[in-house]
């Protein structure tokens, strides 16, 4: 096998160079919630496990890049396969009450983590990835998905994937990854028409779908809801129309109860003012009062520390990433390597939007971590791996003698059999030869 | 079409990130004052209350007779007796919160079975509660299960008069609180309640104070009052509700009776309020002291109507058939109530041991406070003040004069006799009397002849104003007024029309007309003022309102030498009970003996 030469281009530079300053900032604040968050506790603080990570994630970096995409590519599915196997054994423990001696245990009564010594793994974190790099390799040479019956056929596909993390349940992870998909699918020349008719579909089963939710689900979206006082006000006056969206006891608990970690985290963005409260000060570092603030709601703390100025820095060093992605997507010529570009850009930029926005209570809260910043091995390992390979798309100098694939406007007449996956002579990426 | 695809994708993005841009504006620019200020905020722990001393009760001498000591109490939260009574699901869940917090439920078991668990340790808990108090409370009335149930029916009310005060329904601040069960627990009571109790996460033992009562007070337990818990409709007609310190809770004690009510509004403070933050620092910006309060004098004297309480039981136990009685010593000038005493009496530090027991004495009816709430009809007492009317008025003049031969009729023998008629002593009637003859002799044909003329409405305008069917002033719930039967209140109330009959019976201060022991000591002190004067109890309370009564000096001074003679002249009819000698004070009175009915006591059982 042949080593591919780590000979980062000027894109790659520059999303390392952002991730980096993204590494120190989250790093930092993991490091100040340690000091006061784990005082007292034994065994190795967050901050230097998150460390251990980091270095593992370069080591990996820099294995994928050895490799190049191209190998990675050819066992997508394998790859895919293995992140839903490994989703397998958290749903018989839920299943089934068994924790396989500590194993699975859930927390919060979500079966995400398969706990190993010393630390605990996301299997759907990894599954990300996977699934990016199947859905790439499945789209590389078709055409089919320009017609509406060969659309459906990625939906189906993924449909069981997401069904399994459903169960987990990881809402917020199936929520990730349908952007996803449906850009990826834009990307590769799916009709604007078809796209929007599948998302009106789901719009209009929308309303079915929030009867089919776990309480605890829908109390999460009314818990943004009910940040409007004058929303909590009507409830609790005429509960009875509103039946569908909360009851008159969470909209009365609704700051200490549903709406706790929202209106600290606002608390926290909002007191960091223009420049911040200063590194390691401020009241949301000095006292635990943000649950997962070293975590989910990082966002919240960098702004409460470095106030709009650091945000600002911190959400600049995604644009930066999405751009450079968007443009290694844009600069090569290799099918996979575009799809799986536009993937791993939309899943980052997909996950940081999110993450945000439940920091600043646009959104509902769900698990979500913010990429390379929060504390979390699985996550940054799986974001990192992402990145590598965005960065290994990069490497490969464009074809320049090939046309660019996905750009001719789709051809209806042309009927592509199902099943034909052979590589256009023109488009090969096997360099063994 | 990729590369514009893809700026479409891009400008997708940058579309999500103008709106987190404008957010950031809002919080972090706009806002960023209110935020600052509620992250500051947010260091604050709940407010703890702070409570208030309830103020003293002194007599005239500055003795303390009541005053707030400090004890513990047992208390349950809310929670368990809502589900241990109700099985309020909603409790059921937060109670489950608190025992998996607490560390002492069984783990790894179905929340069905946690439930079912939960439900059999609250069944042990009334064992264990019911166990306690028969071994280290007093034995207990009620068992603990039962007053819980009080305790649960007396918030759900609460929560009804709220919900009707703010127009829609929602908990209060009484479900969400611990609530006393066993209240006053001393040291080592308190103690072994701890001990007994420590599986149970919603128990907690905490301090508290008690109303405690000075030794020796027994004379003074009705003057003193009782407090009881507040209840619903307290808090419905609170009128300090818009204040939220000083308003009633449900957990609270406020005064039921005597002296405790009647000075509610001294003796009752005003809480407070203490913020911590989460370093443990008091937060002095928010710090509210509570305000005790104030102490309240009595113009009693303690040792005065202990001793006259000793005396009025020695005479009352000579009496086997008498239930009991009562004597008020009022300062003239100024109308200070010296002594208020009531026979029999209770211990008011043992009155819930002992409830039952007074409860069920129909003889004595030692909860009756005798000397403000009897209503006893005045007889002879009243007939200086009819004598007045009469001189005032112009009826009779000081040289009118009757003649009593023992009956009014002397062809019916049997109805409207002189006193010494009654029953089957035949002494030397009267003779022809004026008036300070007739009133040392307490003539009751003089008086038949007097209230004829004066009618019964001339006579009831007259007690109108020496406080008869009005309030003494000392301002007792549980004083009763009397009654003047004026021609509505006979219209009213008995159905009758004035006549000539109940004008004499008047006369006599029998029939209808009734007074209260302290109206009655009222009316002796406005024959030996000329003034009228409401009764003052509490040493604070304002100058009381006063009139002087009409009657020019020589009839004033009429009905004096007829009360002069009541006990100097050896006709006089308190001669041989009241007479002495002294250089420096002489005794002057009137005696007053009235036919008693039996007194109705008929309650719906």
């Amino acid at each position: 096998m042949r080593r591919v030469a780590i000979n980062l281009t000027q894109s790659g530079w520059i999303i390392l160079a952002a991730v980096a300053v993204l590494t120190v900032v989250g790093l930092a604040s993991v490091y100040v919630t340690d000091t006061h968050y784990a005082r007292g506790h034994d065994g190795p603080l967050n901050a230097g496990k998150q460390g251990v990570f980091v270095l593992a994630s370069v080591f990996l970096m820099i294995v994928v890049l050895r490799l190049g995409y191209h190998r990675i590519a050819q066992s997508s599915y394998v790859l895919c396969g293995f992140a839903v196997a490994a989703l397998v054994p958290l749903l018989v423990a839920k299943v089934l009450h068994v924790d396989f001696g500590g194993l699975t245990a859930p927390r919060n009564g979500a079966y995400r983590w398969i706990r190993l010594p010393g630390f605990q793994m996301q299997p759907s974190e990894f599954f990300k990835i996977a699934y990016v790099l199947a859905l790439a390799w499945y789209l590389r040479y078709r055409q089919n998905y320009q017609r509406f019956s060969g659309l459906l056929v990625p939906f189906a596909l993924s449909a069981i994937p997401f069904a399994l993390i459903l169960l987990e349940p990881d809402l917020g992870t199936v929520l990730l990854l349908v952007p996803v998909l449906f850009s990826m699918l834009f990307l590769a020349g799916a009709r604007k028409r078809h796209l929007a008719i599948i998302a009106l579909l789901g719009v209009i089963a929308a309303p079915l779908a929030w009867g089919q939710l776990k309480p605890y689900q829908r109390l999460r979206v009314t818990a943004v809801l009910l940040q409007s006082e004058s929303l909590r006000r009507a409830v609790v006056e005429s509960p009875q129309d509103y039946t569908f969206l909360a009851t008159k006891r969470q909209a009365l608990e609704w700051a200490a109860s549903s709406g706790y970690q929202l209106v600290h985290s606002k608390n926290a963005v909002g007191s960091g003012g223009v420049f911040g409260q200063g590194y390691g000060d401020g009241v949301y570092v000095t006292h635990s009062l943000l649950p997962d603030r070293h975590n989910d709601f990082i966002f919240a703390l960098i702004c409460h520390q470095w106030g709009l100025l650091g945000a600002v820095v911190v959400l600049g060093c995604y644009l930066v990433i999405v751009v450079a992605g968007l443009h290694i997507a844009s600069a090569t010529t290799e099918p996979f390597g575009r799809l799986l570009a536009v993937g791993v850009v939309t899943l980052l930029a997909a996950q940081t939007i999110i993450n945000v926005g439940m920091a600043l209570g646009l959104l509902p809260i769900t698990g979500m971590t913010l990429p390379f910043v929060s504390y979390g091995g699985s996550s940054f390992l799986s974001g990192m791996m992402a990145l590598a390979l965005l960065i290994s798309v990069s490497q490969h100098r464009p074809f320049l003698l090939a046309d660019k694939p996905f750009e001719r406007t789709a051809d209806p007449s042309i009927r592509v059999p199902l099943g034909q996956d052979d590589p256009p002579s023109h488009a090969t990426i096997d360099r063994r030869d | 079409m990729f590369d514009l695809r893809l700026k479409i994708l891009l400008g997708g993005f940058s579309l999500a990130l103008l709106v987190i841009a404008v957010r950031l504006t809002e919080l972090q620019v706009v806002k960023a004052d209110y935020y600052r200020n509620a992250a500051e905020r947010s260091l604050l722990l709940k407010p703890k209350r702070l409570p208030f001393v309830r103020g003293r009760i002194l007599d005239r001498t500055g003795e303390v007779l009541v005053s707030d000591q400090p004890c513990w109490d047992l208390m349950i939260d809310f929670d368990a007796i809502a589900f241990g009574i109700a099985k309020d699901p909603q409790s059921g869940e937060d109670l489950l919160t608190l025992w998996k917090r607490s560390g002492r439920a069984p783990q790894g078991v179905s929340h069905g079975s946690l439930v079912a668990s939960l439900e059999n340790e609250l069944d042990d808990m009334w064992r264990d509660l019911d166990a306690f108090a028969q071994r280290h409370w007093y034995e207990a009335e009620q068992a603990a299960q039962d007053r819980c149930r009080t305790l649960y029916d007396r918030v759900r009310r609460i929560r009804e008069a709220v919900a009707r005060r703010r127009g829609f329904d929602a908990p209060v601040a009484e479900e969400r609180v611990r609530h006393t069960i066993m209240p006053a627990l001393d040291g080592d009571q308190q103690i072994a309640a701890r001990e007994s109790f420590l599986r149970y996460p919603w128990i907690r033992v905490e301090r508290s104070s008690v109303r405690r009562f000075a030794h020796n007070t027994t004379s003074l337990a009705h003057v003193l009052g009782r407090m009881t818990r507040v209840s619903a409709k307290d808090i419905a007609h609170d009128p300090n509700n818009e204040d939220p310190f000083g308003r009633y809770r449900a957990d609270e004690t406020r005064g039921a009776t005597g002296v405790e009510y009647s000075s509610e509004t001294l003796l009752r403070g005003r809480r407070g309020r203490m913020t911590l933050d989460r370093d443990g620092n008091v937060v002095t910006s928010e710090m509210i002291e509570a305000e005790n309060g104030s102490d309240v004098s009595l113009t009693i004297n303690a040792n005065l109507q202990r001793r006259l309480y000793r005396l009025l039981g020695a005479t009352v136990d000579q009496v086997p058939e008498s239930g009991g009685g009562a004597i008020v010593v009022m300062d003239v000038p100024s109308r200070e109530v010296l002594a208020l005493v009531s026979y029999p009496s209770y211990d008011p530090n043992r009155f819930d041991e002992w409830y039952a027991t007074l409860r069920d004495d129909t003889v004595g009816l030692p909860l009756r406070f005798r000397a403000v709430s009897n209503r006893y009809s005045p007889g002879s007492i009243i007939k200086p003040f009819v004598c007045l009317t009469g001189l005032t008025s112009g009826v009779i003049d000081l040289n009118s004069r009757e003649t009593c031969t023992g009956y009014l009729f002397e062809d019916h023998r049997d109805r409207w006799r002189c006193w010494q008629m009654h029953g089957s002593s035949r002494r030397k009637a009267h003779g022809d009397v004026d008036v300070v003859e007739a009133l040392t002799g307490s003539c009751n044909i003089f008086m038949y002849r007097l209230g004829e003329h004066l009618g019964v409405d001339g006579m009831t305008s007259a007690f109108d104003m020496i406080g008869i069917g009005r309030s003494s002033g000392i301002g007792f719930r549980e004083e009763s007024y009397g009654i003047n039967p004026t021609s509505s209140w006979l219209a009213t109330n008995k159905g009758l029309r004035t006549t000539p009959g109940l004008a004499r019976l008047y006369a006599i201060g029998q029939g209808e007309l009734s007074m209260t022991p302290i109206q009655v000591a009222s009316l002796m002190a406005t024959y030996a003022s000329g003034t009228y004067r409401d009764a003052t109890l509490v040493g604070a309370a304002e100058q009381k309102p006063a009139w002087t009564l009409p009657g020019d000096r020589e009839s004033w001074q009429a009905i004096r030498s007829g009360m002069y003679g009541v006990v100097n002249d050896p006709d006089g009819t308190a001669y041989k009970y009241a007479h002495f000698v002294n250089d420096r004070y002489a005794l002057v009175g009137k005696t007053g003996s009235a036919t008693a009915y039996p007194w109705p006591t008929a309650y719906n059982v």
